[in-house]
Order: structure tokens, then C-alpha cells, then sequence
């Protein structure tokens, strides 16, 4: 073989690159890791498998029928699985998982998305601002 | 079943096959010997020390080590000999500028580049934070929902482009082999397919990401279970990516080794400075049996003597004469 000193770095290169995925989650001890999700108390408006690659769309057709339709009763969503009615809300999602950090990030943060949903809309994580009283008014307009 | 085989079988195929397969291509590259200097060169080389080079000339005529690898970078990051395309009419007498290759080669690759490296995600836990910035930038996170992804369209507008010049252009079609058809259509096939997964047809990436961190922690049995749940969109564009993984060392693909190798770009210009020996040259052979003497000084030449010569090649020689050809030593 010629000119050992170059070819036999460059393949190195090419393994450590190609296999970057193998020292990348050794080092960060998640090698194999999958995140596992609680199964929340209801059942889901639609199939639990659909609803995993669906969601979105089913969260972006509400929007677009509580914003054009709202008023008509758009925002009466017919479960295609169980025939069911419910309210096309993120609330009604609520009503069953318990937190966006407990269940949404698990799924989004495993495989990189930071979708920009809950940059406005409620999640029951949100740090509600209180009012303690007339004293933390004084506070601002001392 | 579907599941088993393009998603558990084949992949793990088409992964030792590329693996193997770019390693067995490099070695049998770095094994193959350069018998000649041939450096190809587009500019002024270093000579007597009142000609002048500029900065293009260090780089299309490289002299040292540094010239030479800067050379090559440019040539991997910027494609510069592509920017030599351009195309020559007897008629005109003109020179057209025809630098497609290069605006749409240069479009491809880049995309491929941020595409690869987006999909890093599924592979690596947890995401680097950069390839989410960059998949943020990319895709003017907030201006569509879902956010489109520039370089996953880009990518196939380049192959599109790319292959409607190897059909339309009359001189490009008479040089395609079959093979550059094939592998745009594949890598067309491949992209067309993910850009289908990501805005119309959905499948669970979360299911894909398990798969796959299965896959890799050689899981076999909870790889064939996830496997079975993914929808079938995703076996269209994972099997097409698998295919391409198989096809890769065997193909034109291979250019993206092959142009460390190409002898033509790995070599610096300096013919006249440093003597380049043939690899092939055997050690033990008395090359230098009889030097030319010229005015009382012995001057060592690599040209063989005929005996010699006739030693070393004997039987080929021997097989020529046998077929009536007349061997006669070279007159000098």
C-alpha cells in the first residue's frame, strides 16, 4: 500500500465519522435509550397509534376550525375511532395528560423538536403569575 | 413482514456492504501504484525566480505539500475544476459560459450536507443542540406549519436539475451511462419519498428514533417489534436509503473517496524540481547498469539496457516473437 501515512488516517477518519452515533451516545450514557411514557387516566380522541404520527395535523385542523369556523360549531370535533364528540381544544387534551413536560418534551426532546405551540398556548407546567396582594402592587409603583 | 425485512434485514445488509464496501475501494486505490507524474495544471508553475505567480497560480499549479492540499480542499468545498466548464463553439469563435454543473452540483451537495446532517437526530441522543439551531435557521422556525425545510426542497430541485441536464442537453446525453441516471433517480427517489413522510404522508418519528437506537444496540427482537408498528411510507424511503448505502462504494458515488485518490489532483507540479520513481520499478533490477557519458562525465540514466530489459520481460517477449513479430533492440 502507498502512502500508508495518509490512507490509513483517512480510513480512521471515515470509521469514527461513519460510526459517530455509537461513541456520541456511549459518551452521553444513552446508548439504546428509549424514553418510556405513563399511559394517562382517559382514552385519546383518536387511535393511540395514529394520534402519535398525526397529531399535528389534528391540532392544526382545530386551529383552523375554531379560527374560520368557530362560531358555526367548528369547534366540534367527531372522533373517526370511537364516533365520540369533543371539544377541539388543547384543553380537552389536558383533561387527561398532565403536563407538557411529562409527556409532550418526552417524545419532541428524543427526537429534537421544539415545536412553538406552547410559546402562547396554555400547558398546565406554565408558572401562573399570582397576586398576593396590595403590597406587591407597591413594590412596582413605590 | 414488510417491517422485518426493510427494516430490521436490509439495513444491517446494506450497512456492512457500504462499510466494507468504502474500505475494500479505498485499499485497493492506496495499493494501485502511480507510474507517472501527472498533475493537472491551469496555471503558471514555479520557475525561474523573476517569473512571477500569482495566488491562482499557487493554487492551479501547486509546488509544495500546503499548495497541493489547499488545492485539494478548494476542489472538495468549492468543486473550482467544475468552474472550468465552460464550452467552446467553432462556429462562433466564441466561448459560452456553461457553468450549470457547477451552480447545481454545488446547490446538491450543500443540501445533502444540512439533510445529513439534520438527520443526525434519529441517531444521536441527546440531539446536539447545533443541529437544532440549524434546522431552526434553515427552516424559518414560525413561517410555516410544519416548518419547511429549505434544503430538503433544495436537494431535489438540484437532482432535478441535475438530470434534466444529462436529458436535454445533447452532449450530456450522449456521454450518460446508465448508471449516472440511475443514481440521481435513486437519490431523486430517496428525497421525493422523505419530503412525502415529512409534509403529506406522516409516520411516527418517535417509533422510527426507537427503531433505530434498537437497531443499533443490536436489540434485534424489540427492533422487530417496533418495526412492525411504523407506517409503510417509511419503509419506501428507509429500503431506497438502504439500497443507496449498498450501492454507494460501487458506484460513481465512490467520487466522494475517489477524489483524494485521482492522481491528477493529489499531486503537486514539480516535474523539474523532483524526481517522481515509478512504484513499479522493481528494487532488485540493475536499473542504472550503464550511464551516458558525455565530455568525461558519467551522467545515470533510468533507461534499461537491452539485455537487461530482455531478462526482465523474457517470456512476453518470447510470445510476441512466437507470433512472427520481429523483437529488435531500440536504436538509439
Amino acid at each position: 500500500m502507498y502512502n500508508k501515512k495518509y490512507v490509513i488516517p483517512l480510513i480512521l477518519i471515515f470509521l469514527v465519522g461513519f460510526f459517530t452515533p455509537y461513541w456520541y451516545n456511549a459518551i452521553a450514557g444513552t446508548f439504546g435509550y428509549v424514553p418510556e411514557l405513563e399511559k394517562p387516566a382517559g382514552e385519546c380522541v383518536e387511535d393511540k397509534d395514529w394520534m402519535a404520527a398525526n397529531h399535528m395535523l389534528l391540532l392544526q385542523q382545530w386551529r383552523t376550525q375554531a379560527i374560520r369556523h368557530g362560531a358555526e360549531g367548528g369547534r366540534i370535533y367527531h372522533s373517526f375511532t370511537t364516533g365520540e364528540e369533543y371539544h377541539a381544544s388543547t384543553n380537552t387534551c389536558w383533561s387527561c395528560h398532565e403536563g407538557k413536560e411529562e409527556f409532550c418534551d418526552q417524545c419532541h426532546d428524543y427526537v429534537g423538536i421544539h415545536p412553538e405551540c406552547w410559546d402562547c398556548h396554555y400547558t398546565p407546567n406554565i408558572e401562573k403569575p399570582h397576586y398576593s396582594g396590595i403590597e406587591e402592587l407597591s413594590k412596582y409603583f413605590s | 413482514m414488510i417491517g422485518v425485512i426493510f427494516g430490521v434485514i436490509v439495513p444491517y445488509i446494506a450497512v456492512a456492504i457500504f462499510v466494507v464496501g468504502v474500505v475494500y475501494r479505498i485499499v485497493n486505490w492506496a495499493n494501485s501504484p502511480v507510474p507517472l507524474k501527472i498533475p493537472t495544471t491551469g496555471g503558471q508553475q514555479k520557475s525561474l525566480p523573476f517569473i512571477k505567480r500569482t495566488v491562482y497560480d499557487h493554487f492551479d499549479s501547486p509546488y509544495t505539500w500546503w499548495e497541493t492540499a489547499g488545492r485539494m480542499l478548494l476542489e472538495i468545498f468549492l468543486f473550482r475544476s467544475l468552474l472550468k466548464n465552460t464550452r467552446y463553439y467553432l462556429d462562433r469563435v466564441s466561448q459560452k459560459d456553461a457553468r450549470w454543473l457547477w451552480l447545481f452540483g454545488i446547490l446538491f451537495h450543500y443540501s445533502l450536507l444540512l439533510v445529513l446532517i439534520r438527520h443526525s437526530r434519529f441517531f444521536l441522543d441527546p440531539v446536539p443542540s447545533f443541529v437544532e439551531q440549524l434546522s431552526d435557521i434553515e427552516s424559518f422556525k414560525g413561517v410555516f406549519i410544519p416548518s419547511v425545510y429549505i434544503s430538503g426542497l433544495a436537494i431535489v430541485v438540484a437532482l432535478f436539475l441535475l438530470w434534466f441536464r444529462r436529458i436535454f442537453l445533447s452532449r450530456e446525453r450522449t456521454l450518460s451511462l446508465p448508471s449516472d441516471h440511475f443514481a440521481l433517480i435513486l437519490l431523486l427517489a430517496i428525497t421525493i419519498s422523505g419530503n412525502l413522510m415529512r409534509y403529506f404522508f406522516k409516520a411516527d418519528l418517535f417509533a422510527v428514533k426507537e427503531l433505530l437506537m434498537s437497531l443499533m444496540s443490536f436489540n434485534i427482537s424489540h427492533a422487530v417489534e417496533v418495526a412492525e408498528t411504523i407506517e409503510p411510507i417509511f419503509y419506501v424511503h428507509f429500503a431506497l436509503a438502504s439500497f443507496l448505502l449498498a450501492y454507494f462504494p460501487f458506484s460513481k458515488l465512490m467520487h466522494a473517496g475517489g477524489v483524494l485518490f485521482s492522481p491528477t489532483r493529489n499531486m503537486p507540479n514539480d516535474n523539474r524540481a523532483r524526481r517522481h520513481v515509478n512504484p513499479w520499478d522493481p528494487g532488485d533490477v540493475p536499473l542504472l547498469a550503464k550511464g551516458i557519458t558525455v565530455a568525461g562525465r558519467t551522467y545515470k540514466s533510468k533507461k534499461l539496457d537491452w539485455d537487461t530489459y530482455y531478462e526482465m520481460y523474457k517470456d512476453q517477449l518470447q510470445e510476441i516473437e512466437e507470433a512472427d513479430y520481429k523483437i529488435v533492440p531500440e536504436e538509439l
